[in-house]
Parts: C-alpha cells; structure tokens; sequence
C-alpha cells in the first residue's frame, strides 16, 4: 500500500518536473486570436469564385448549345442538296433510260421526216 | 470532462470567433495533451500551433455529436503522434517516444531527476491506451468521470486500467 502511495505520488509530481515559460500561455493566446475582418472577406472572396465558375459553366453550355443547333442546321439542309443533286446527275441519263432502238426508229419513220431526208 | 463554454451559444458564432474562444478556453489543456507525449517545450509549441491550424480548418465540419474537447483531444494526440513520426524512420510506438525521452533530460524547460526520467521510461512502454489515462489524469488533471467522456471508456474500466498500469511500472522499477 505504501508502496501504491509512493508511485501515485511520483505520478503526481510528474507534471511538476515540466516547466513552461514564463507568460507563454498569455502571449500565445495574443498570437492566435483572429481578426473577424479576415473572416468577412473570406465569404466575398467565396462568392466571387462561386460566380466565376457558374459564369464560366454558362459561357461552355451556350457555347455547346449553338454548335449543336448550327449542326443540325446542316443537317437539315443537307436532303434538297442531295435531292438536287440526284436529279442532275441522273436527269442526263434518265433521257436515253427505257427507251429501245424501236423506240427511235418508229420515231424517224414519218413523212416530214422522209421527204426532207429523201435527196431530190 | 466539463465544457468551458456554452455549446449552444457557441454554435451561434461564426467560425473565427468559435476558434478565438478555444483558443482563449482550452490552449492550456490542449498544451498539456502535446507535452507529455513530444517531451520539450519547443516542440510542444510547433504541435500547438498545428493543431489550432487544423482545429480552425475543420470548425465548420463540426457536428457537436461528440464534445468539443474529445473532437480537440484527438485533434492534437494525432497531431503529436504524427509529429513525432515524422521524426522517426520507422513506427514504433514506443521508439518514437523513446527518442522524445532521450532528448529531454537536456531540455532547458525539464528539470526532473534521474526518479522521474526511470518513471517516464516506464510510462512509454505501457500500452497506448494506459499512457492515454495517466496523461489525462496527471497532466490534464481530469477525474475519471471526465476522462471516461473523452477516451468514451466506462469509469469501472478506466480504474482498471490504471491500476494494473500501476501494477507494470511497479514491476519495471523493481518495486514489486
């Protein structure tokens, strides 16, 4: 038992053998407080960057939102050109397409026709 | 242990004037947490101002579901565990703070005799959990009821734990 006392007063003591300077606590108090005007301008400091990024996600989906509406005005136009298109590459061709040599012969054969080709 | 400030005024303030009042309230308990563990005054003052660093910046993630010195508490054992750390290559718990007990019988601001420096060796090599109790109890001067709140460990287990801790520094000092 008296040995329990004498470590639990050893124990006691330990905290007697730490020294600590002399108005250290109060001059670190001093050093630590914080102006409250550093606080205020925190939250402007905040709200302009929240701002700028809303800003800037803005700028990028309207950006966005005319390419995809300028691509799809292309796309829009794009079948009456291929529609003109079509219709000249083929309108040339389409002349001869389905006609025979019949066709051409049965065409000639009128008499108009004849007495100007027969030489006089 | 007892909250120094009102918490529900407290939680009306804004941040700096919350951290001016735990600076102004707890600077002393929170020096005392640091100094048993990193040993010297200089050191302690380095850890110090680590852990009011931290405690400003993570203030406003503060939910008050646990109390505000436990939250602190931890705040610095952790800073000064890591401090220490960052000192030694490899962990070892008891490595760490060896090296913090070398260095301090040539610390201007220790002045323990030669009783007191076998006592603290046989401090480090307790567990963890039993150096947490003696330090609560001797340097931060809490009853039990109090350290109980803060390590969240009953009062029956801490008293315990204590006095087989006692038990072990006897026996390391060859008194038993």
């Amino acid at each position: 038992m008296k040995t329990q006392n004498n470590i639990e007063k050893k124990l006691a003591d330990l905290k007697e053998s730490y020294k600590v300077p002399e108005n250290y606590f109060e001059q670190l108090v001093k050093d630590n407080l914080r102006k409250e005007e550093s606080a205020k301008i925190v939250p402007i400091k905040k709200y302009i960057s929240k701002m700028m990024v809303a800003a800037s996600i803005l700028v990028l989906v309207s950006f966005s939102f005319i390419q995809y509406t300028n691509m799809a005005k292309r796309s829009s136009n794009q079948p009456l050109d291929t529609i003109n298109n079509q219709h000249q590459t083929t309108s040339s061709s389409d002349l001869l397409d389905g006609i025979s040599d019949d066709d051409i012969v049965e065409y000639i054969i009128d008499d108009t026709d004849i007495e100007s080709y027969i030489e006089p | 242990m007892k909250e120094k400030i009102d918490i529900d005024s407290f939680k009306k303030l804004n941040t700096t004037q919350q951290f001016n009042q735990i600076v102004a309230y707890y600077s002393q308990d929170l020096y005392w947490v640091i100094r048993p563990i990193v040993k010297s005054h200089e050191d302690t003052d380095d850890v110090l101002q680590n852990t009011f660093i931290k405690i400003f910046q993570n203030l406003p993630k503060f939910r008050f579901e646990s109390k505000l010195f436990s939250w602190m508490y931890r705040i610095a054992t952790n800073e000064a565990l890591s401090y220490l750390k960052s000192k030694q290559r490899k962990y070892n718990h008891q490595n760490i703070q060896e090296t913090a007990l070398e260095n301090l019988a040539s610390d201007t601001y220790y002045d323990g005799n030669e009783m007191m420096q076998e006592l603290e060796k046989a401090i480090i090599k307790l567990p963890p959990k039993q150096q947490e109790i003696f330090r609560l109890k001797y340097f931060n001067e809490m009853k039990y009821e109090e350290i109980s709140q803060v390590l969240g460990t009953s009062v029956g287990g801490l008293k315990a734990s204590y006095h087989l801790a006692v038990k072990k520094i006897k026996i390391e000092l060859n008194l038993l």
